[in-house]
Parts: C-alpha cells; sequence; structure tokens
C-alpha cells in the first residue's frame, strides 16, 4: 500500500505554477517526503476533523498514523536521516526556530491576506469552491477569518516579535484604547468570554506589510549567499518547512490590476536588477516579493524544482478512487467520534443554533413568569378586598342584627344575606376590572 | 430610593382600606421605618393563610430593611473600602513601573516580580540603563492599569503604557537619548550595572544575528511561553493553589473568598490568549512539552558557554529568555516538568543564575508605596530598600523628590 498523505486539495485558480495542495502545512509535508524520495500517494481529503491535531496533512503508513506537520516530521524513517544527514546541532536547533517562525509570524501574514483582505477575499472563496460544499466552506472560511483577526487584535498583548519586526513604525490603525475595561464596580476584572473580538480586525495593510518585508528580510539574511538553508547545496527538512510558508506567499495570484507583479522583464534582463522602487504598501506579497526579495524568488524556484512538485498527482476525492482506496483508517471509538463531531465545523453551527434557540426560549419564558407574577399578584389583591369587603358587610351585618333583636322582630333578616350577595358579585366584577386596569397603568408608568 | 417609593406606594394602595386597624408607628421618624403589614393587628392580617404566601413579598420587605441598615453605617468607615477605581499617581519625573508584588517564599530581593511577564519588563528595563521606580502591586489593584493587568508603565510625562508595542517604542526612543547614555556610562563605572554594553532592539545588531534573534524571539514566545503559562495556569495537577499564593493579596478588605473569584478571572484571560495564539484549540499537555523541550535544546545549544546570546552586551531576547527560565526554575509546583526539562540543560542554569546574580540580586531600586488617600500602604516593605539608586544619578532634577520619598518612607 505504501504511504498515504491525506491533505488538502490542490490550489485553484491562477497562480502562477501548480501546487498540490491550498495549505502551508501540507504542502510542508509533500515537500519533504519528495525530498526525501519517498513513494507516497497524495490523498485528496478536505476535513481537518481527520487529524487528532485538528490540522492536516495525516500521514499513514503500515504501521501507524501520524497526525500533523510535526508528527510527520518527527517520523523516523530511512531516507529521512539520509536526508538531514548533513546537518548539524545548530542546524536542528535553527529548524526549531524557523519552524516556529513560520507558524506563528509568516503564516498569520498571509491568512490576513487571503481572508482579512476585502480585495482579495473573493479569490480566496474562488479557490476554496472545488474543495467543499456552500455551508462547510463558508464556515471554514468564517472560522480561520475570526481566528486571523483576533491574533492580530490581541498582538499588542500577546506578541512581542511582530512589534519588534514593525520597529519603529506607528501603527495606521490604533487598537482600542481599552480593551479589557475593567468593570467598574468591583475591583476584579472578571470575564468569562472574550471581549468582541470580531471579524473586524484592526490593523491596516500596510502595517502587515511593513512586517511581512521585516520577516522577508530576515528569511533572506538566514539563506544568505547559499543555495539552500542550512549552507548545503542539497536541500534539507528545514527547506521542506519553508518552502512549504513561502510557497504560499508568491505562486497564487490575485487578479486584480494592481496586483500583476512586474515580473516579466526579470528574464530579459539578468545583468541590471529591475529597477522598481519599493512601495511603502504593495497589493500582495507576491508584488512584494518579487520587487524586493529576487534571492527569496529563485530561492523558491530552485526548491520547487528540486522537489519536482508540478509532477505531482493529486488522488482525488471522487467517487470511484474513492471507493477503490483502503478505507480511511478513521478511529471508530465513541470519545473519537465525539471529538471528532466537536471539531467538526457543522457542529459549530448546531451549537450556535441551539444557543441561539435556548437564550429565546428562555427569554420568553423569563417574559412569560413574569406577566404570571404580575397577574397573580393583581388577583390576590383582588382576593384580599373582597375578604376584607365580606368581613366589613359580616360586621354591618352583625351590627344590624344587635340592633334589630334591639329594635324590631327577627323577620327581615332573612332577606338580606341573599341581596347582599348580588350586589357583591356585582362588586366583585366591578372591583376586578378596576384592579386589572390599575394594574396595567402601573405597568405603563413603569 | 426610588424602588423604595415605588414599593411604599405600592403597599399604600393596597392596604389602604385596612389604613384604620393600623398602628401609627409608621408616622414615626426616630425609629427605623418598618412596613406597616408587619403591624398589622386586624383579624384579616393575621389570617395570612387565606391568601397564598409571597415569598417575594417576605424577600422585598428583607432587602429594604437590609438596604435602609446599610444606610446607617457612619461615612468614615467606607473608607476602608478599597476605592473603585484606583488611578496612579506618578509624583515625579522618573518612569515609575507597576508589578505584581514578589511573593516567592525562599527570595531575598524584595523587587523583581514573581509573575513572568512582569518580569519581562523588569529585566528589559534593567539592560536598557533607564533610571525608572517601581511600585508593587497586588493583584487585586490590577484595575489601576488601562488594561485591567500588570505591568504597566507611567513615563515621566505621565503617559501610561500598558501595551507591548508601546513600551518597545518608548525603551528604544528614551535609552537613545543622551541622560541616559551617560547614566549608563556611569552606573557601569562605578559597578553598579555589570557591563555597559546594550542591545536594545534587534536592529542594532548586524543582519546575520539579527535574523537569529528574531527566529529565536519566535522560538521563546511559540513554543516556550505557552507551555509555562498552561505548566502554571491551567495544568490540572497544579490547579489554582499555586497561583492563589502567587497572587492573592495578603492584605485586602475584601474577605478571601474573592481571591479565588480573582485568581479565577486571570486564569480565564490567560485560557483566552492562548486560544488566541493557537487559533481556537489549545493543544494537549503532551504535545506543548514536547515543543517546549525542543525549544529549550535549541536554546541550550545557541547559546553555548556565553554570558548572553549576542556576545557581552544582553539584549531583549536575553529579557525573555531570562524571565522564562527564572520563572520556570523559582517554581515550586506539584507538575514541575518544565523545570525539569530546564536542568537537563547546564547551561541554561548557569545563564539564568548569573543573570540573577549580576542585574537583579544585589542590585538597589526605589520601590515607592502605593499612596491611597494620602495614606502610605506597606510602609514596611518599603522601608527595606534603600535610597541610594541610579535614579537619583540619572535625572538630577528627581533627585530631591526622590529623596523626599525615601525619607518619608524610612
Amino acid at each position: 500500500m505504501g504511504l498515504l498523505l491525506y491533505a488538502w486539495g490542490p490550489l485553484a485558480g491562477p497562480s502562477r505554477r501548480s501546487l498540490p495542495t491550498v495549505d502551508a502545512d501540507c504542502l510542508a509535508a509533500v515537500t519533504y517526503l519528495r525530498l526525501a524520495n519517498a513513494k507516497f500517494e497524495l490523498v485528496e481529503h478536505n476535513d481537518p476533523s481527520l487529524s487528532h491535531t485538528g490540522h492536516l496533512p495525516v500521514l499513514h503508513d503500515e504501521t501507524a498514523l501520524f497526525h500533523g506537520l510535526d508528527a510527520v516530521l518527527a517520523r523516523k524513517s530511512d531516507k529521512a536521516a539520509a536526508l538531514d544527514a548533513h546537518l548539524t546541532a545548530l542546524h536542528k536547533a535553527d529548524r526549531a526556530a524557523v519552524e516556529a517562525l513560520l507558524r506563528d509570524q509568516l503564516e498569520p501574514v498571509r491568512q490576513y491576506m487571503w481572508y482579512l483582505d476585502a480585495r482579495h477575499t473573493a479569490t480566496t472563496h474562488s479557490r476554496f469552491k472545488p474543495l467543499l460544499p456552500l455551508i462547510p466552506r463558508w464556515l471554514h472560511l468564517h472560522s480561520a477569518r475570526r481566528a486571523v483577526a483576533r491574533k492580530f487584535n490581541a498582538a499588542h498583548r500577546t506578541d512581542w516579535l511582530t512589534h519588534v519586526l514593525a520597529g519603529d513604525r506607528k501603527p495606521t490603525v490604533r487598537p482600542p484604547a481599552a480593551p479589557a475595561a475593567p468593570t467598574p464596580s468591583l475591583n476584579m476584572s472578571l470575564r468569562l468570554s472574550p471581549p468582541a473580538q470580531d471579524d473586524a480586525c484592526t490593523w491596516s495593510r500596510a502595517d502587515v506589510m511593513h512586517v511581512a518585508r521585516a520577516l522577508y528580510t530576515t528569511i533572506a539574511s538566514i539563506l544568505g549567499e547559499h543555495e539552500f538553508l542550512a549552507g548545503g547545496d542539497t536541500p534539507s527538512s528545514l527547506d521542506a518547512v519553508m518552502f512549504g510558508a513561502l510557497a504560499l506567499h508568491y505562486y497564487p495570484e490575485f487578479p486584480d490590476a494592481e496586483s500583476a507583479a512586474p515580473a516579466a522583464d526579470a528574464d530579459a534582463d539578468e545583468g541590471k536588477p529591475a529597477p522598481v522602487a519599493p512601495r511603502d504598501d504593495p497589493p500582495t506579497l507576491a508584488y512584494l516579493l518579487s520587487t524586493e526579495f529576487p534571492t527569496l524568488v529563485a530561492y523558491i524556484d530552485r526548491v520547487y524544482d528540486a522537489a519536482r512538485i508540478g509532477e505531482i498527482v493529486v488522488a482525488g476525492a471522487s467517487q470511484e478512487e474513492v471507493a477503490s482506496r483502503a478505507p480511511v483508517p478513521v478511529d471508530e471509538g465513541l470519545m473519537a467520534r465525539v471529538r471528532r463531531f466537536a471539531r467538526s465545523d457543522a457542529a459549530h453551527a448546531i451549537l450556535s443554533v441551539a444557543a441561539g434557540a435556548a437564550l429565546l426560549a428562555g427569554y420568553i419564558g423569563v417574559v412569560r413568569a413574569a406577566e404570571e407574577r404580575r397577574v397573580a399578584s393583581a388577583v390576590e389583591e383582588v382576593r384580599r378586598v373582597q375578604v376584607e369587603r365580606r368581613r366589613a358587610v359580616a360586621e354591618r351585618r352583625e351590627r344590624e342584627l344587635v340592633q334589630e333583636e334591639g329594635g324590631l322582630g327577627a323577620d327581615g333578616v332573612e332577606d338580606r344575606p341573599v341581596d347582599h350577595d348580588e350586589a357583591e358579585e356585582e362588586e366583585h366584577a366591578a372591583v376586578v376590572t378596576e384592579l386589572l386596569e390599575d394594574e396595567d397603568e402601573g405597568d405603563d408608568d413603569k | 430610593m426610588d424602588q423604595d417609593d415605588r414599593l411604599e406606594q405600592h403597599d399604600a394602595t393596597a392596604v389602604a382600606d385596612t389604613a384604620t386597624t393600623t398602628t401609627n408607628d409608621a408616622q414615626d421618624s426616630d425609629a427605623p421605618w418598618t412596613d406597616p403589614a408587619d403591624h398589622d393587628q386586624s383579624d384579616d392580617a393575621n389570617d395570612r393563610s387565606l391568601s397564598a404566601p409571597n415569598p417575594l413579598r417576605a424577600l422585598a420587605s428583607r432587602v429594604r430593611s437590609a438596604i435602609h441598615a446599610v444606610r446607617t453605617i457612619p461615612v468614615p468607615a467606607l473608607a476602608l473600602l478599597p476605592p473603585l477605581q484606583p488611578v496612579p499617581s506618578p509624583e515625579s519625573s522618573t518612569p515609575t513601573l507597576y508589578v505584581h508584588r514578589p511573593r516567592w517564599p525562599r527570595q531575598k530581593n524584595a523587587w523583581a516580580s514573581s509573575d513572568p511577564e512582569c518580569l519581562v519588563w523588569q529585566a528589559y528595563l534593567q539592560f536598557s540603563g533607564i533610571p525608572y521606580a517601581l511600585v508593587l502591586v497586588d493583584a487585586d489593584n490590577a484595575a489601576m492599569s488601562p488594561t485591567g493587568r500588570l505591568p504597566f508603565l507611567v513615563t515621566e510625562r505621565g503617559r501610561v503604557v500598558a501595551l507591548r508595542d508601546r513600551l518597545l517604542r518608548y525603551i528604544a526612543t528614551k535609552a537613545h537619548s543622551d541622560e541616559v547614555e551617560r547614566a549608563v556610562a556611569e552606573a557601569a563605572q562605578r559597578g553598579t550595572r555589570p557591563t555597559e554594553l546594550r542591545v536594545l532592539t534587534p536592529d542594532d545588531l548586524p543582519g546575520p544575528p539579527r535574523a537569529l534573534a528574531h527566529l529565536y524571539l519566535a522560538l521563546i514566545e511559540a513554543d516556550l511561553w505557552p507551555a509555562l503559562m498552561y505548566n502554571w495556569w491551567l495544568e490540572p495537577r497544579n490547579g489554582l493553589g499555586a497561583m492563589r499564593l502567587l497572587y492573592a493579596p495578603q492584605k485586602s478588605a475584601w474577605p478571601a473568598a474573592l481571591d479565588t473569584l480573582l485568581v479565577a478571572g486571570m486564569r480565564q484571560h490567560v485560557q483566552t490568549d492562548l486560544a488566541t495564539r493557537f487559533a481556537g484549540e489549545i493543544p494537549p499537555a503532551e504535545q506543548l512539552y514536547a515543543k517546549a523541550a525542543d525549544a529549550l535544546a535549541a536554546l541550550a545549544e545557541r547559546l553555548g558557554d556565553g554570558p548572553y546570546f549576542f556576545g557581552d552586551a544582553p539584549s531583549f531576547l536575553d529579557a525573555l529568555c531570562f524571565a522564562a527560565l527564572h520563572s520556570i526554575l523559582s517554581a515550586d509546583f506539584p507538575c514541575d516538568r518544565l523545570r525539569g526539562l530546564v536542568l537537563a540543560h547546564d547551561n541554561l542554569f548557569t545563564y539564568s543564575k548569573n543573570i540573577w546574580n549580576a542585574w537583579f540580586r544585589k542590585c538597589e531600586m526605589s520601590v515607592r508605596p502605593i499612596r491611597r488617600c494620602g495614606v502610605d500602604l506597606w510602609p514596611a516593605a518599603a522601608a527595606t530598600t534603600t535610597s541610594a539608586s541610579t535614579a537619583a544619578v540619572g535625572s538630577p532634577a528627581a533627585s530631591p523628590v526622590v529623596a523626599d520619598d525615601a525619607s518619608s518612607v524610612a
């Protein structure tokens, strides 16, 4: 059976070169396996809940499953050892740092461009159209956008390197002055849910481009004059990881008149550098790379050719292929299924709808209870008044009886209680209506 | 109160017919006001079983009596309660840093905070040579800060720096000013400061070391710091007890039960920040600790034997790394996996110890007390610090104010 790599589907839409997958981690895994000359089959699987970490790729060899890029890179094999044979301990140390830099800084920049830049969101939607049906696509893109917006919004609290990279540049859009203003009643700023950090990102594109420029400068100086990272003429796992992130910065094209990078002349004049002035606000990352960082562009192309990415055939997700392939080794235990469902987008949709319905039901219940309480108290008032009147009537009757016994006979006694009952009922009805009207007027006043 | 008046009106309409039978106690202004229904001695009032028992009415009357009782507390006693939003008042032209009070039981230094974030700011300020004063704050007064969290810095012009990017920009601009450079040179000559060299920002470094600085900053932020925060706040084996020891205020006007709420609120902040960093789902503990182990191995490899990461000059990377390592090594929690991982590398332990000895252990710091309503809180803690500090040398205009403070405190 060989190795099976489950990854996101191929990059659709306009791009300089074809890429077999749309995700940076998956592309890094693909490049790593290609550079190590491992025979594997790339299977398109657009559901990240397959992985225990919640992120694709997942590698399935004969014995075990490896979830996530870290596990795939840590998998021991002869070919992997041969690939990294020339790395020193210092290079291996640098690899951990490079992975951290890519994951924490480069990827959010690319995600900003894809999900938060208003000019490019349409292209991003079209890139995911062949991969996911409408609702999962919308949910996935929405959650990705929200995650990136939250990360950038919280950067002034959780991030040092982003600000070190931004340097002296004052951001053009200030973050909200006191996003976590303390509650005015107590000294404890106890908040059980994050404050409203919605999709609106407080960073402007110019600032993100500034950070991107600093990142590219860093990577270019790590690369130096060498052909590949780690100083050799053969690529290593460091290059695979770096390529996985950088390729998605450079290869996807955005069909915008402004975004067309002036790269056509590069082949013509090889001796002279392209005389394009660096813009403060380049429209895309590809533009920034091709105008200001030609060494990085050359490096990306070099790794692409070394790994022969263009020759990869993606095993599609069509029905026949899925049927012919061995079934995906999915953990069928109850807890695993529950966990997978909880991570999926459908669960988020259902939960939000259920939460909304519960809130609505609760509100209606509270309003109804208040109404009932009001009616009950009004009825109780009426009863009390009725009891009071009965007692007053009874006292009057007793007094009259006493007078009667003293004055007249006992004849006219039986007539009066009957009259009093009828009169009482009329009075009761009148009092009820009066009190209920008063209740309503009282409510209007409040 | 409006509520009271409305309730009284309601009572008046309900018992209008029984007014003839009520006593006149309610008219007496000397006695505390009581519910006329309580003094109703007629027969129908005693036959309460006729009307359904109304717990709401009973509760309302109890609330009214409680409110009235609170009204009778004498006003000066209200000053014992902590003010709702205390505002820091800078009294001199020295920048003042507000940090969490140190609570490590065996730490002899009285001013190096036990909170990792505060320690980063303190270490960076120490390395930069900017003379500053310190205020030790309990966690329940964190509302002083505009973000609701410590640490924050009040600059000499009275502006509050609570965000990381503003701090970096402030230190970059201030530390390059002439007076600070002079102060740094003088302090290095006198021996108060280990070395006059400093690397303020990675931009001060040439190309390749600058890239390395960025790389390893990313490594610490992405792999080591989340593991540290998880181990301190979210590790089930540690629970909240350890954090309560570190953050619950020792002397506060609130009952001790509220301290748990305070610390739980801080934990919620940490959890939110971690979730933001990992885009939704915090990875399991094993993965975090594995990444931390790799990160520590990489840092040990890159550090080698040098006193600092980049030659002889301490930089921001050293501040961040030192704060993380020192917090990990000082913590004595039930789950101390991170400590074991750090101790596996000798050079990291030596590095952390050397920076502590050189920059914190014997250094002097002017610690200002918190003033509340003109009264100094914690006078005993401030008396242990000396008045001779780098602050006195740095800005001559500030020294008489510093001396006054010290004399009033000591």
